[in-house]
């Protein structure tokens, strides 16, 4: 896999505020990669985003697309890239899907018939062609939403940066929008996609980025992270009653106990030889429920993203 | 860069289709402002008759074509800005000059045909028909070259403030006074000078030419290129500086 875009150092302060919203940030996307860029809100992923787009100018680093210097003169990334930002309006609220899609396209080089074409088509996708001609303003969020993910995939960009791409959309949009750039990943394109919505983070990408105040404090193989971090098996325990300093010996010689609420517990066990022996104290306990665990985005994310 | 400024086009004539009663509106006032001025002065004195009249109806329709070329650029990027599509246009592969350029065009274009239905409304109502010799066709071109400058220089002012509805009330006079002022009658120097005014030799040469009276060609030629230079050199350097400044402080998406 090729190297699409690299991140390298970038640093912005706004000097007005004098706030550091980003602060030596680096990292790649290759080309078939579905990156999630992740945060809290004010952590700094928009700006990282409008930095690489030239939408904001870094105070250093630089921004190279295809190994080629695009820091300041991006005009080879934007031939390349479509984008949908998130608080912006991508798209002419008074004009229908089918002339933003003419508009835009035309922007980019394509000809009335092929942006029609190529619009149509990812809308049909959505399920969404019957509001081909009525005024993007008259449509739901969702659907203005999806429009405006339309416009981003209108001429196959080789990048796609998305941010919140799946504001507003129903369980099925969020279902087609994943298929979808599942399928432009498939076909070499390379994608950052910032979201809120961990599961679809976890079921859509393969890498993760996560930032907290301006810094970049993971990037990672997500599913090499989780089979890392599901490596402990955990068990959700419920008892009748309290567990005795006895047996609490007994587990915590092979195990790490952590009391959640009165006669809850979670036992992680890290070595996975030591499970028959951990199996045999718990069939020993007053057990009313048991449930294993496993560790999800949500425990990265809590992990790296707290203050 | 055709397909480009042709989807500039293709969104102008959509919205026009879109939101035809406010099109016919605009037109309508523009006509009848023209008429209220053209009955109170014949109300007032003794009428405006003859090389007045042509002065009057060429200056006006001048007049609307700027003002509504500079003003409608400035609207609609300040509308943009507002609803944040401005930012997405920054993201199409061609450079936010060229944008800008192509919205002038596209401004140009509609604002003459619309000054063209306002001149000839205008002299079917007041029955005054108006020879326009050949010649004109050059300081009019150069006059539209120059509001490329000056919708450069609105639209920067609209990247760098945001919120600019009094400074374009304040040009707009500015325009009506370069355009009222007959600087044409005053002597050499302030000739020279009024070269340095938007637009100024081109309304003084048309007037000349149109109420036919004897000119220095080239005085008027070369004063009306060097001041289309002068003012699209202006707007293209301080669009440049606005266009750094909303970048290095990320306030392109701000309104």
């Amino acid at each position: 896999m090729n190297t699409l875009l690299t991140v390298k150092n970038i640093s912005k302060t706004y000097q007005k505020s004098n706030v550091k919203a980003v602060s030596n940030v680096s990292f790649n996307v290759n080309s078939g990669d579905i990156v999630a860029f992740l945060g809290s809100n004010g952590a700094g992923k928009t700006t990282t985003l409008k930095v690489i787009l030239n939408l904001v100018s870094p105070d250093q680093g630089k921004i190279f697309f295809n190994g080629q210097d695009v820091t300041h003169n991006n005009l080879l990334l934007l031939k390349n890239s479509g984008t949908l930002l998130e608080g912006s309006q991508n798209m002419f609220f008074a004009l229908s899907p089918i002339e933003n899609f003419v508009y835009l396209g035309g922007q980019r080089g394509l000809s009335r018939k092929d942006a029609k074409k190529n619009g149509l088509a990812i809308m049909e996708k959505f399920n969404l062609i019957e509001k081909k001609n009525t005024p993007v303003a008259e449509l739901s969020r969702g659907m203005q939403q999806i429009v405006g993910v339309c416009c981003a995939l209108i001429a196959k960009p080789k990048l796609l940066i998305l941010d919140e791409p799946t504001l507003g959309l129903d369980l099925n949009s969020t279902k087609t929008m994943i298929k979808m750039l599942q399928f432009s990943a498939s076909k070499g394109a390379g994608i950052i996609v910032t979201t809120h919505q961990l599961d679809f983070a976890q079921r859509v990408a393969n890498r993760i980025l996560l930032i907290n105040h301006g810094k970049l404090v993971l990037s990672d193989d997500i599913k090499n992270r989780l089979e890392q971090l599901n490596q402990q098996t955990i068990f959700l325990l419920k008892l009748s009653r309290a567990i005795s300093e006895n047996e609490k010996d007994k587990i915590v010689a092979l195990c790490k106990l952590k009391s959640i609420t009165q006669n809850n517990y979670q036992i992680s066990v890290e070595n996975q030889k030591d499970l028959p022996q951990v199996l045999k104290i718990l069939s020993e306990l007053p057990i009313e429920n048991l449930q294993t665990r496993t560790k999800d985005l949500n425990d990265i994310f809590e992990d790296y993203a707290r203050d | 860069m055709m397909t480009s400024l042709k989807a500039e086009f293709w969104r102008e004539i959509w919205i026009y289709k879109r939101y035809p009663m406010e099109q016919i509106t605009n037109l309508f006032l523009v006509v009848l402002i023209f008429m209220a001025i053209f009955w109170g002065g014949s109300l007032v004195g003794s009428g405006i008759v003859g090389s007045s009249l042509n002065s009057l109806v060429v200056g006006y329709t001048l007049w609307t074509l700027i003002q509504n070329t500079i003003s409608e650029m400035a609207q609609t990027v300040v509308s943009q800005a507002e609803s944040g599509i401005v930012e997405q246009q920054y993201l199409m592969p061609i450079s936010s000059k060229r944008l800008f350029f192509n919205k002038s065009i596209v401004n140009i274009v509609f604002s003459l045909i619309q000054s063209i239905l306002v001149l000839i409304a205008v002299m079917w109502l007041t029955n005054h028909w108006i020879k326009l010799p050949l010649i004109v066709v050059i300081p009019f071109i150069l006059s539209l070259m120059t509001t490329i400058g000056l919708g450069y220089l609105m639209s920067s002012l609209v990247l760098r403030f945001k919120r600019v509805g009094s400074i374009l009330i304040i040009f707009q006079y500015v325009y009506l006074a370069v355009l009222l002022t007959d600087f044409e009658n005053y002597s050499i120097i302030i000739k020279i000078l009024s070269c340095l005014l938007p637009i100024s030799p081109m309304v003084s040469w048309i007037r000349l030419a149109i109420n036919s009276h004897v000119y220095n060609l080239n005085f008027y030629l070369v004063g009306s290129i060097f001041n289309t230079i002068l003012w699209l050199i202006i707007g293209v350097i301080i669009f440049n500086l606005a266009d750094k400044y909303v970048k290095k402080n990320g306030t392109l998406a701000q309104y």
